[in-house]
C-alpha cells in the first residue's frame, strides 16, 4: 500500500492547488562510518558467484563505490575449511568471483573475508538451497509501456522466498553508417575497414532493484505475474531488439526480511503511514568484535534462468527515434581539420564521400553514427539470435 | 385585595394594552433614582410611599419574603417596578389615581414589557392574568426578581439551626432545557462551591443558614439566588442565554475554578471555543482543537493520533459520550470523527485524571455530546468544502423526552471523479458518521441517556485495495439520585471498531484482512457528600474485551491465499475505586483516591513459552500452552493511585501538587509514528506486560485583574515502563507471536507549561508554552538487538519547544476574527548519513534512530466569522464562516524521506500543506 500514498498526498495537493513535494538537501554530514559492506549470492553450478566487497561512503561522495582492493575471500564448509578461494577480478576491482562451485543442498557454508586492513570477517552459517526453475518469463504491453513479468512455482513448496536478478541487453544501429575515418595522426580521411564497423551494437545492463517475492502466505508455492521490468514507452531498449535474462535464487526466510527492509528503506517513497527507517544486523560479523557493524546478507542457493527476446515489430506502435542531421563537410584540409578534429565540438564522424562540383563529406555527430557512445558494444554476445 | 381573573381572552387584551401603553407615557415620567440592597419588599415601598406620590396596595403575608435589589438612575415607576417584580410572580398595576396595586399570579417567570400595566382599570374590566403570564413568547426571560426573592429551603419551624443541610438540583438552560455542565454554585459567605456533572447535577452542603449562591456558566449569563436554609431540600436553577447588549457586559465564568479546583492539568475547551479556530477545511475540529493546549502534540498534520506530556497516541483514552473510540479520525486524519454540531464540550486530563478513569496511561479526552432540546424540535447543519452536516433535535415528549440526531457526509468521492487526472479516477476516499443521543426524565431523580455513534470510512487510492474501518458505539446511562447527598450513574455499553483490506488486483491473490476489537462496558460510579468538607466518589468499572488480531483470508473462490486467521482474544479487566474529596481548611484541600484495577486474559488462547534470558524468536520457542475456553490464563492487578493537593493563598494565588499512577493492558500496535487505520490492538498477555505510567506534577497559579486574566505555570515528570516498541522488519499483521517482533521500551518525559488566558473581553484567547522532553530507551534483554545500542533516544513526537497564541477579537455580536499561531521544534526524524552500493544500486545508511530534527514548525491561521442578524422571526439563522488556514502558506514539513533517482540518492521534504488554504462554510441552525 505504501507506494500508492504519496498520490493521497497529491490528492490533497490537487484539491488545495500546491506543491507538496520539494527537494531536501540534509545537513550536510560528513562522519563516514566507514564499515564494510557484503553484496552477492554463493551460487553453485556452473554459474559463477560474485561477491562485491566496498565500504559505505560520505552523502557527497556520490555514486562512485570505494570498492574493498585486495582482500581474501573464501568459501568454508561447515566444519571450517576451506574449500573454495575467490579471485578479485581484474576487470572489476572489489569483486571477488568463482565459477563452478560444487555446493550441495541442504548443506551449510561460511564466506570468511579478510581485508586489508588486518580485520577478518565471518559469516552466520549459510545453508545452500535448491531453486525450482523459472516457468516462464512473458511480456505485455497493455497500453503503452511493456512489463516483463516472471512466473514461478515448487511442487514441493518449499522454495517459499524468492529472489530474481536480470541481465538485459538490446541490439540496436546508430541512424547513420559511417564509411569513413578521420586518421588524427596524419589529418586525412580514410576509408572505414567493414571490421571497424560501429553502427551496430550491442548495450548490456543489470538489474539495480531488489526484486523479491515471498509465497508464504499462499497455499501453493506460486509466484504469478510478478513484475520484474518495465520499459516505458518508446524507450532505447525496445528500439530494435531486445533481450532479457531472468535468473531466479531461493532466499531463506532472514534473508529475505533483510533485503525486504533494505527494499523499503531505500526503493519505495515515503507515506502518510510510513514506518522508521531501519537497519537489520546482516549476517557477517567481525570475528573479533560483534559491535562492528557490518552490512549485507549473503544467501547461498542454485541459479535458474531463462531468457527471452522482444523484437520491436513485435510491439509496435514503439515511439523510439533517434533525429539526427548531417552536415556537410568540404574536403579541403582546414574544413576537414575542424569538423574531424579532437576539440570540435561536436566532433562530426564522416558517413559518406560526394564526388561533385563540390566535393566533400557528409558528416554526423558522433550519438548518431558511433553506436558505442550510447553505451554498447560491437561484438555480438554468443546468446544473441 | 385581589383582581377576578375572569373575563376578557387575550386578544381583546392585546389590543387594550396597546392602546393603555401609548397613553401611560404621557402619564408616568416623573424619573427617580432608587437604590436597595437586600431590603424587605415591605421596607423598599414604604420608602416609595414617602418620596413619591404613589400608594401601593398588596398583601403583606405574600410578600414578606420578597428582598429588593436594585441600583437604578432616572427611572420612572413602572420602569423600578418592572425590574424588581419582572419574572416572579408578582404584577402591579397603576392606576390613574397613582394607585399601585401588587397582585401574586399562579405561575412564575414572565416578562412584561415596561409600561406593560401602568395604566388604570377604569373600565372596571378584569384581566385574565394567567393568561398573559403564559405567553410564550415572554416565557424565554429569566426574572431579575427571582434572584431577589428569598427561597426557603426546608421548613423553617422544623429541625435546629445548627448543622449541615444539602441543597441539590440541576441547573439548565432555560431556552432550550439542556442541562448545563460544569456551571459553578459559590455560597456566599461560606464560600462553599460546587460544580455541576455533566448532567446539570449538583449537590451542596452547607452549615444551615442564609446565602447568596451565585452561579456561573460560560455562555451564559451569572445568576444568583438568596437561600435561606434549613433543611435539605432541591433548587434547580434555570440560566439565560449570555445574549451581549450593546453595552459592555463582561461574562465571567468559571473564573476563579483554576484557582479553587484540585484538577491539575485539566483544560476544558467548549464548543463555542473550538468553533472559533480557524480549521484546514472549515470543519470545527475537535481534535486539532487539544492541539493547541500545552502540553499537547502531534507527529504531523496529518494525524489526529495526538500525544499528551510524552505519552505515544494509543496511551489517550477518547471518550465519546462515554463510549470508547478507537479510531478517532477520518479520512487520514484530515477530520476527527465528532461532528461539532452534537459536542457540548471537550474536557483533557492530562495530569490528575480522576479515579473513575483508567486503561490509559497517558490522559483521557472526555468528549460530552449535548442533549436535544427540550422544548421545540431545531436543526442545526453545514456546508463546508469537503463535507455536510445536518443535525435535529427536539422533544419527543414535552420536557421529558428529547433527542438528538446527527449526521455528517464528505463528498470527496465526487471531488476525486472531477479532478482532471485521470490518477484519481479509480481511486475514492470518503467517510460518513451518525449519531443518536436520547434522553428521557422520568422524574427530577431519574434520568436516562441514550447514546449510539456510527462511523464509517473508505478509502482506495488508484489501487484495485480498498480499505475501510468503522467504529460503532451504544450505551445506555442511568442517572440516579438516591437522595441529596447520595448519586449514581450506571452505565452500560458496547465500542467496537473494525477495518477491513480487501484487494482483487490478481484474481488468484485476492484477498481479505480484517481486524476488530470490541468491549462491553459496565461502570457504575458514586458520589457521596458526607459533610462540606468530605466529597466521596467510588464504583466499579468492568470491560470485557473480546478482539480478533487479524484474519487474511481468498476473497473469491480461484484465489490461492492460504485463510490465515489469528485466534480471538479475549480479556476482562475490572477496577474499583475510591476516592476523597477533603476540604481541610478553605484553603487547603485534598483529593485523593485509590483505583484497584486487574486484567485476565482469558482462554480459549494458545500461549507460548519461550527459553529463559535469550531473545525471544520463531527458534527461541520452547513449548505452547492451550487454555480452554474461559479459563484465566494470566492475571495482572495492582493499585493506581491519584493524589492531588491543593492550597489557595492570598492575592488569588494558588499552588497544586499532584501524583497519579495509571496502567493499561491494552496495546496499539503500529509500526508507523501515526495512527492508521491498519493498526491493531493487541491485550496483555504472559509474554506482553501491561504498560505502567507514574506523573509527578507540580502547578501555579495565579489570577489578575479580577480574575480576568489566568496565568499558570505546570511542571511535570512522567515514567512509562513496558511500553512497546517494534524490531526492525517487525511483523505486526497475522502475526502468531508478537512478543517475538516487540521489545519493552521505557522512556521518562518531563516539561513545563506556561499559559496565560483571557477568557472574556472583546480580546479573548490564550498564549501557552511548552518545554518538554520525551526520551525513550529499549534495554529489554530478551530484545535480541536494540535501537541505538540499548541508549536514550527522543520519540517521534518529542518537540521540545511549542508555542500557541490564540486570539478572538469580537467587534460586535456579528462579527468576530480569530488569529492563531502555532509554532514547534521539528521533530525527530532519522537520517540518512552514509552511502553504500548493494544489489547494484546506490543505498543509503542511517543515523541512530532519531538523530535528527525535521525543520521548525510554523502556522499562522485566520478566520472570520459573521453571524446572521438577530431577528427572531426567520426561517433560519445563519451564520458563515471564512478563512485560510495556514496564511503564510508556509511549507511545514511533515517528512523527509529519500529515493534513488538513477544513480542518487535525492532527498525530499513533504508538506500536507503546501500552501495557504482558503475556506468558506456556511452553517444554519432553524
Amino acid at each position: 500500500m505504501t507506494k500508492r500514498i504519496p498520490i493521497l498526498i497529491l490528492l490533497f495537493c490537487t484539491i488545495s492547488v500546491l506543491q507538496c513535494r520539494e527537494k531536501y538537501d540534509p545537513p550536510i554530514i560528513d562522519s563516514n562510518p566507514d564499515f564494510l559492506v557484503v553484496d552477492g549470492i554463493l551460487v553453485g553450478g556452473s554459474d559463477s558467484t560474485k561477491i562485491f566487497l566496498s565500504r559505505t561512503r560520505k552523502l557527497s561522495e556520490g555514486d562512485t563505490s570505494i570498492v574493498e582492493k585486495g582482500a581474501s575471500v573464501v568459501v568454508q564448509d561447515a566444519n571450517g575449511n576451506t574449500i573454495y578461494l575467490l579471485q578479485e577480478l581484474s576487470s572489476s576491482p572489489g569483486t571477488y568471483g568463482i565459477a563452478g562451485m560444487d555446493l550441495i543442498a541442504g548443506n551449510s557454508y561460511k564466506l570468511r573475508i579478510a581485508t586489508l586492513n588486518g580485520k577478518s570477517y565471518i559469516s552466520d552459517p549459510i545453508i545452500f538451497k535448491n531453486t525450482p526453475v523459472i516457468d516462464s518469463v512473458n511480456w505485455i504491453k497493455p497500453e503503452k509501456d511493456v512489463t516483463i513479468y516472471v512466473n514461478a512455482k515448487d511442487q514441493q513448496n518449499n522454495t517459499r522466498y524468492y529472489r530474481w536478478q536480470y541481465e538485459e541487453t538490446w541490439e540496436y544501429y546508430s541512424p547513420y553508417q559511417s564509411g569513413y575515418i578521420y586518421d588524427q595522426a596524419n589529418d586525412d580521411v580514410l576509408p572505414r575497414n567493414p571490421d571497424d564497423s560501429i553502427n551496430h551494437c550491442w548495450r548490456t545492463q543489470y538489474s539495480r532493484d531488489l526484486l523479491i517475492a515471498s509465497t508464504e502466505k499462499f497455499s501453493d508455492d506460486i509466484v504469478i505475474n510478478q513484475v520484474v521490468r518495465t520499459i516505458p514507452y518508446g524507450a532505447f531498449e525496445l528500439g530494435n531488439k531486445y533481450s532479457i535474462l531472468v535468473k531466479q535464487y531461493t532466499l531463506n526466510k532472514e534473508g529475505f526480511d533483510y533485503l525486504q527492509i533494505l527494499k523499503r528503506v531505500s526503493e519505495q517513497s515515503n507515506s502518510l503511514f510510513s514506518a522508521q527507517p531501519s537497519q537489520l544486523a546482516g549476517n557477517i560479523h567481525n570475528s573479533v568484535d560483534p559491535n562492528e557493524t557490518v552490512i549485507g546478507y549473503i544467501t547461498a542457493s542454485q541459479v535458474s534462468s531463462k531468457r527471452i527476446f522482444i523484437e520491436r515489430s513485435e510491439v509496435e506502435p514503439w515511439g523510439y527515434s533517434l533525429a539526427c542531421a548531417t552536415r556537410f563537410v568540404p574536403d579541403n584540409p582546414d574544413s576537414i581539420r575542424f569538423y574531424f578534429q579532437e576539440g570540435h565540438y561536436p566532433q562530426y564522424i564522416p558517413l559518406t564521400y560526394i564526388n561533385g562540383i563540390t566535393s566533400g563529406y557528409f558528416a554526423a555527430e558522433p550519438a548518431c553514427t558511433d553506436c558505442r557512445i550510447l553505451g554498447g558494444v560491437t561484438r555480438k554476445p554468443d546468446f544473441w539470435q | 385585595m385581589r383582581f377576578s381573573t375572569k373575563g376578557i381572552g387575550p386578544g381583546f387584551l392585546f389590543v387594550i394594552l396597546q392602546m393603555l401603553t401609548i397613553s401611560s407615557f404621557a402619564q408616568n415620567r416623573q424619573l427617580y433614582n432608587v437604590k436597595a440592597d437586600s431590603l424587605p419588599f415591605e421596607k423598599f415601598i414604604e420608602n416609595l410611599e414617602i418620596q413619591t406620590e404613589y400608594r401601593f396596595f398588596y398583601r403583606a403575608s405574600e410578600l414578606k419574603d420578597l428582598n429588593v435589589n436594585i441600583n437604578a438612575k432616572e427611572k420612572s415607576i413602572d420602569e423600578i417596578l418592572t425590574l424588581v417584580l419582572q419574572g416572579s410572580v408578582f404584577h402591579f398595576f397603576i392606576d390613574p389615581r397613582n394607585y399601585i396595586y401588587i397582585t401574586k399570579a399562579n405561575s412564575v417567570a414572565v416578562n412584561l414589557p415596561p409600561n406593560f400595566f401602568s395604566t388604570s382599570l377604569s373600565s372596571g374590566d378584569s384581566l385574565k392574568l394567567t393568561d398573559i403570564i403564559k405567553d410564550k413568547k415572554n416565557k424565554d426571560k429569566i426574572s431579575v426578581s427571582l434572584e431577589n426573592k428569598l427561597i426557603e429551603i426546608g421548613s423553617k419551624n422544623r429541625g435546629s439551626s445548627a448543622g449541615n443541610a444539602t441543597i441539590d438540583g440541576y441547573i439548565k438552560d432555560i431556552k432550550t432545557g439542556e442541562p448545563l455542565a460544569s456551571a459553578a454554585l459559590i455560597a456566599e459567605p461560606s464560600n462553599a462551591g460546587a460544580v455541576t456533572d455533566q448532567f446539570g447535577y449538583f449537590s451542596l452542603s452547607l452549615p444551615r443558614g442564609k446565602y447568596i449562591i451565585r452561579i456561573s456558566s460560560v455562555g451564559m449569563k451569572n445568576t444568583m439566588r438568596q437561600v435561606a436554609l434549613y433543611d435539605d431540600g432541591k433548587l434547580n436553577i434555570e440560566m439565560e442565554d449570555f445574549i451581549p447588549s450593546l453595552k459592555a457586559v463582561i461574562v465571567v465564568a468559571d473564573k476563579v475554578s483554576n484557582l479553587k479546583g484540585l484538577q491539575m492539568g485539566m483544560e476544558k475547551l467548549s464548543i463555542k471555543t473550538i468553533r472559533q479556530l480557524p480549521v484546514a477545511f472549515g470543519e470545527a475540529d475537535v481534535l486539532r482543537s487539544i492541539l493547541t493546549l500545552p502540553g499537547v502534540t502531534s507527529v504531523g498534520e496529518a494525524t489526529t493520533g495526538f500525544n499528551v506530556r510524552g505519552g505515544s497516541s494509543d496511551q489517550n483514552l477518547v471518550l465519546f459520550s462515554d463510549a470508547a473510540i478507537y479510531n478517532p479520525s477520518h479520512l487520514f486524519g484530515f477530520f476527527s470523527a465528532f461532528n461539532p454540531d452534537v459536542i457540548q464540550d471537550v474536557e483533557l486530563y492530562k495530569s490528575s485524571i480522576p479515579e473513575k478513569y483508567g486503561g490509559r496511561i497517558s490522559s483521557v479526552l472526555d468528549i460530552n455530546n449535548r442533549i436535544g432540546n427540550k422544548k421545540k424540535i431545531t436543526g442545526i447543519g453545514g456546508v463546508s468544502p469537503l463535507t455536510s452536516k445536518l443535525t435535529i433535535e427536539g422533544p419527543i415528549v414535552k420536557d421529558k423526552t428529547t433527542f438528538l440526531i446527527g449526521g455528517r457526509s464528505s463528498y470527496s468521492d465526487w471531488i476525486l471523479k472531477n479532478i482532471p487526472n485521470s490518477e484519481f479516477h479509480n481511486s475514492s476516499a470518503g467517510f460518513y458518521d451518525f449519531d443518536v443521543h436520547i434522553n428521557h426524565e422520568f422524574d427530577n431523580k431519574n434520568n436516562l441517556f441514550i447514546n449510539a455513534y456510527f462511523s464509517n470510512d473508505h478509502f482506495k487510492l488508484n489501487t484495485d485495495t480498498v480499505y475501510r474501518y468503522r467504529n460503532e458505539n451504544f450505551n445506555l446511562k442511568w442517572k440516579h439520585i438516591f437522595n441529596n447527598k447520595l448519586n449514581a450513574v450506571f452505565l452500560f455499553g458496547h465500542d467496537y471498531y473494525n477495518y477491513t483490506v480487501t484487494s482483487d488486483y490478481i484474481k488468484e491473490y485476492a484477498y481479505k484482512l480484517a481486524f476488530d476489537i470490541g468491549q462491553y462496558n459496565f461502570k457504575s460510579d458514586f458520589a457521596y457528600i458526607v459533610n462540606p468538607k468530605h466529597t466521596l466518589n467510588f464504583g466499579i468499572n468492568s470491560i470485557y474485551y473480546q478482539l480478533h488480531p487479524g484474519s487474511y483470508t481468498p476473497l473469491n473462490s480461484v484465489s490461492i491465499v492460504i485463510p490465515d486467521v489469528l485466534k480471538k482474544e479475549q480479556g476482562l479487566e475490572s477496577a474499583v475505586y475510591f476516592g476523597d474529596k477533603f476540604d481541610i481548611t478553605t484553603n487547603l484541600s485534598v483529593q485523593a483516591g485509590i483505583r484497584y484495577s486487574a486484567f485476565s486474559l482469558m482462554g480459549p488462547a494458545s500461549i507460548y513459552s519461550y527459553k529463559q534470558g535469550v531473545p525471544r524468536t520463531d527458534g527461541s520457542i520452547t513449548d505452547s500452552s492451550t487454555y480452554s475456553s474461559g479459563k484465566f490464563i494470566k492475571t495482572y492487578h495492582g493499585a493506581e493511585y491519584r493524589v492531588s493537593v491543593r492550597y489557595s493563598l492570598p492575592n488569588s494565588f494558588s499552588v497544586k501538587l499532584a501524583f497519579n499512577t495509571l496502567q493499561q493492558y491494552i496495546h496499539m500496535l503500529s509500526n508507523s509514528t501515526i495512527i492508521s487505520p491498519t493498526d491493531t490492538w493487541k491485550l496483555s498477555d504472559p509474554n506482553i506486560k501491561p504498560q505502567y505510567g507514574a506523573q509527578y506534577s507540580l502547578g501555579l497559579y495565579k489570577n489578575l485583574k479580577s480574575n480576568a486574566i489566568e496565568t499558570s505555570v505546570e511542571f511535570y515528570y512522567k515514567r512509562l515502563n513496558h511500553y512497546l516498541d517494534y524490531k526492525s522488519g517487525a511483523k505486526i499483521l497475522l502475526n502468531q507471536h508478537i512478543e517475538t517482533d516487540v521489545v519493552n521500551t521505557r522512556g521518562y518525559a518531563y516539561g513545563a507549561e506556561l499559559m496565560i488566558k483571557k477568557r472574556s473581553g472583546k480580546l479573548n484567547g490564550w498564549i501557552s508554552y511548552t518545554y518538554s522532553r520525551t526520551l525513550l530507551r529499549q534495554d529489554d534483554p530478551l530484545a535480541g538487538e536494540t535501537i541505538n545500542k540499548g541508549k536514550y533516544y527522543p520519540a517521534n513526537f518529542d518537540k521540545p519547544h511549542i508555542g500557541n497564541i490564540v486570539s478572538n477579537y469580537k467587534f460586535s455580536h456579528r462579527y468576530s476574527v480569530s488569529l492563531d499561531f502555532a509554532y514547534s521544534t521539528g521533530r525527530p526524524i532519522t537520517l540518512p548519513i552514509a552511502l553504500y552500493t548493494y544489489s547494484g544500486s546506490q543505498r543509503v545508511y542511517y543515523s541512530d534512530r532519531n538523530g535528527y530534527r525535521i525543520p521548525d514548525y510554523f502556522r499562522a491561521d485566520f478566520s472570520f466569522n459573521i453571524e446572521g442578524n438577530h431577528k427572531i422571526k426567520q426561517l433560519t439563522h445563519n451564520s458563515w464562516s471564512m478563512g485560510v488556514y495556514n496564511l503564510t502558506g508556509r511549507k511545514n514539513v511533515y517528512s523527509v524521506y529519500f529515493v534513488q533517482e538513477g544513480s542518487k540518492i535525492v532527498g525530499y521534504k513533504m508538506s500536507i500543506f503546501g500552501s495557504a488554504i482558503p475556506y468558506v462554510t456556511f452553517n444554519f441552525r432553524f
